[in-house]
């Protein structure tokens, strides 16, 4: 299993007239973060500057693999609150434009499609077209895309919205199981619950402020608070 | 190399969504065909559709020719009287009224509706033809009757000419005669006044002789009369001798008182008789005289018959004139003869020689096998394949501009919001392959209907198309290219669907009446007309027209084809930066 350390320093990112400042967090390998925030609060907006979307005003973003770093676009998995797919294409045919994009051997991608179908169980699926999947079956194809060429860093945003319960349970156990693998996960959610009890870190924008986990804790402690929906209504 | 791979899976990817969406389908490809169609359908080729016209005229005007001549083209309505005719033009039911009128000449006077110009001049010119027509068959009538009438008039110079000539002889015998006449008098003449002066001479000897008779006489009868005296004394001597001797006294004196009597008579006589000879010879100088100025008389009066006669012999040169005139009339009427009525009535010819004409490909021939000879004709070789042909190119560049715009507009822009769009953006070095996969989707699917409409220029319609692959290749991939990245351009600028198709129509509606369809470019003012000829759909019709009616050699289309590519670069230049500007 790789080390990988993930670090982001004094960031400061901004969309139309709104910023968010001072972003400090750092995640290892195997650690989840629960972003969680209001909507409009700039959750996709931090997403979208740590996958290198949007250039950050200041600030640093490190990544680094078995002490070495390396850039962060050539290994994050970012899947988008919308499925980022092509629509009128199949799965498979999904599968492997993304994986010949993202400079696989048509072999790699054939074994990392045969694994992902089968954990994310699509495999009767494949030849449908997205806009045949239904959400939940769009969702797990947009994830098994994400992941497809093996990303050290998953993101997702928001991936939870409109899935019933049981899927919703089903995802956060593969995204879990992804974090055993060493993963780094990174979750934007409004499920608080879910994030609190799944994510070990957890980081909270509030007008135009990053929280990180530590600071969430204290911040938590200082006002005797148990969970974060009571964080959230304060 | 890494930069391709990422493409060609992007054009597959951009491709299959195309296909799979029937909506774009329909709209980019099947509506395209549709309207193209249609668009080459509503060029009949049986030609134009009758346009109603109105026709006044009076009772005695003969329309019937001219009714007959228009009906090709034009349907004609009579009517009574020109109002009639007009409240139907201003109801849009006629294009014109010809109001025909006649008192010693024809008067059409032709009112047409000028708020439909297109169709107008049309009918205008029909009218016109028509009437120079029937202008010029009346011409060649009317000529070929004084043509008739000219034919006779030789047969009169001929008259004249003879009449001439018999008078040219005998004023040459008249002359003559004269001149020998006046030779003959002159040389009479002279005989005469020789005579004259002869007599004269003779005359005066006579009178001289006449004269010395006179003197001798006198000296004779005074010598005789002397001699008498001295008888006379001699008989006085006898007598006074008494008789005897007296008697022969008396008997001497009585004798030469006798031979003195004698004397005297005969002096008197002799006298009487010179008087009367110079009398005589008087009378003979006095006819003398008289002949000499009758003579004179006469050799004045010769000499004026003389200077009658030059002047005869001048006059002739007259009717020699005339006659030469004469034959210069009549040569004129022989020229005048060789004039054909066609010659007057249509004396300058205007030949319009087209530059070019279609070949007749024998295949196409063997398909109309079972039409009308003039009707493959017509079809062939005819004004309806002539008019699709040299308006084809600008209608394939104006299909290709609205094709490959609208096409790259919808491409690009269901590319900008795919959702895929989100995780495309999150792999590394995805500028230039999104850009070319965009690129090369639009022109591959603006590609299926323009082969069509090139397919259907080169078999239906006999253009040069596939002889000429590779160049009408390269313009079109050109031509393609700068519209599909018009269309990205807008796309990229925008990147609102609702926003970039308004804009994209008036866009399209822009370059349409810059590509000089709608208003000819010569047509233009001179700044309009500059834009419009550097505008790349009117640069490639340019260098198509050359290519395909002229088969001009790749040389003469350099220019064309390098500013296409001039404008391509600097297009994708600008495409690129605003991608770029526009984070896309």
């Amino acid at each position: 299993m790789e080390n990988i350390y993930f670090k982001v320093s004094n960031l400061t990112t901004s969309y139309k007239d709104f910023s968010i400042k001072e972003i400090d967090f750092d995640l290892s390998s195997g650690d989840m973060l629960g972003l969680i925030g209001k909507s409009g609060s700039g959750k996709s907006t931090l997403i979208k500057t740590v996958i290198g979307l949007k250039k950050p005003k200041t600030g640093t973003i490190s990544f680094y693999i078995n002490d070495k770093k390396v850039p962060v676009e050539n290994n994050v998995g970012y899947s988008s609150q919308e499925n980022s797919l092509f629509p009128f294409l199949t799965l498979k045919e999904n599968i492997m434009v993304y994986g010949k994009l993202m400079g696989l051997k048509k072999s790699e991608i054939l074994e990392r499609k045969r694994i992902l179908l089968a954990k994310f169980k699509l495999e009767n699926d494949e030849n449908k077209k997205i806009v045949e999947f239904s959400g939940g079956m769009a969702k797990r194809a947009d994830i098994i895309v994400t992941l497809l060429h093996n990303p050290a860093i998953i993101i997702l945003d928001e991936p939870f919205n409109g899935l019933d319960f049981m899927l919703t349970r089903f995802l956060w156990e593969q995204i879990k199981d992804l974090a055993k693998e060493g993963k780094i996960i990174i979750v934007s959610s409004h499920f608080l619950t879910a994030i609190q009890k799944n994510c070990n870190k957890i980081g909270f924008i509030s007008e135009g402020h990053f929280y990180n986990h530590n600071e969430m804790l204290a911040r938590m402690k200082q006002r005797n608070l148990s969970s974060l929906q009571e964080l959230f209504v304060e | 190399m890494r930069k391709i791979t990422k493409t060609i899976p992007l054009v597959s990817a951009s491709l299959k969504e195309f296909v799979r969406n029937w909506k774009s389908v329909c709209m980019l490809l099947l509506l395209p065909l549709l309207i193209i169609g249609s668009f080459f359908a509503s060029f009949s080729t049986s030609g134009l559709q009758k346009i109603p016209v109105g026709i006044i005229s009076q009772q005695d005007v003969e329309l019937e020719e001219f009714e007959n001549l228009l009906s090709g083209i034009l349907i004609t309505n009579k009517f009574d009287t020109l109002e009639d005719c007009m409240e139907e033009l201003r109801k849009y039911n006629q294009y014109a009224c010809i109001d025909v009128k006649k008192d010693r000449t024809y008067r059409i006077e032709m009112n047409y509706d000028n708020t439909r110009t297109l169709v107008i001049w049309g009918i205008i010119n029909q009218v016109k033809s028509t009437i120079d027509y029937i202008k010029k068959q009346k011409t060649i009538e009317v000529t070929s009757k004084i043509l008739e009438q000219v034919e006779t008039g030789p047969q009169y110079i001929d008259e004249i000419q003879n009449d001439l000539a018999a008078l040219d002889n005998a004023l040459t015998v008249q002359t003559r005669n004269i001149d020998n006449s006046v030779q003959i008098i002159n040389s009479g003449l002279i005989s005469i006044e020789t005579g004259l002066d002869s007599l004269n001479t003779r005359v005066s000897n006579i009178n001289s002789k006449v004269y010395s008779l006179g003197s001798d006489k006198v000296v004779y009868s005074n010598s005789i009369k002397s001699s008498l005296n001295t008888i006379d004394g001699y008989g006085n001597q006898l007598i006074a001798l008494g008789p005897p001797s007296s008697q022969y006294g008396t008997s001497v004196k009585s004798n030469t008182n006798l031979i003195k009597s004698n004397i005297n008579n005969y002096d008197s006589k002799v006298d009487s008789a010179a008087n009367n000879i110079l009398l005589e010879t008087n009378q003979i100088s006095l006819v003398e005289n008289t002949m000499d100025s009758s003579s004179s008389e006469i050799r004045r009066k010769v000499s004026e018959i003389q200077s009658i006669n030059w002047d005869l012999k001048n006059k002739k040169t007259y009717v020699g004139q005339a006659r030469d005139d004469l034959d210069i009339l009549e040569e004129y009427f022989s020229k005048i003869e060789g004039i054909s009525p066609e010659e007057v009535a249509d004396p300058i010819k205007l030949s319009f020689q087209p530059t070019y004409l279609p070949d007749i490909n024998p295949d196409i021939i063997r398909r109309f096998q079972d039409k009308e000879q003039d009707e493959i004709t017509r079809l062939i070789k005819g004004e309806t394949l002539l008019s699709f042909q040299v308006i084809f190119p600008k209608i394939l560049l104006l299909i290709v501009m609205f094709i490959s715009l609208l096409t790259s507009s919808f491409v690009c822009l269901n590319y900008i919001k795919s959702p895929a769009t989100a995780r495309l953006k999150t792999i590394k070095g995805m500028f230039f392959p999104s850009f070319f996969s965009i690129y090369i989707a639009s022109s591959l699917i603006t590609l299926i209907p323009i082969v069509a409409v090139v397919l259907l220029g080169n078999f239906l319609f006999l253009l040069p198309f596939v002889e000429n692959l590779w160049i009408v290749c390269l313009i079109l991939i050109l031509t393609i290219s700068i519209n599909v990245l018009l269309g990205m351009g807008v796309s990229y600028l925008i990147k609102d669907k609702t926003l970039t198709l308004l804009v994209s129509i008036f866009m399209l509606l822009f370059l349409l009446f810059f590509s000089g369809f709608i208003l000819p470019i010569e047509r233009m003012g001179a700044s309009p007309a500059k834009i419009a000829t550097n505008f790349p759909g009117n640069i490639g019709t340019d260098a198509l027209n050359k290519l395909l009616f002229y088969d001009q050699p790749f040389s003469s289309l350099k220019i064309n084809i390098i500013s296409l590519m001039i404008i391509l670069f600097l297009l994708c230049s600008l495409i690129l930066f605003i991608k770029k500007i526009r984070e896309i």
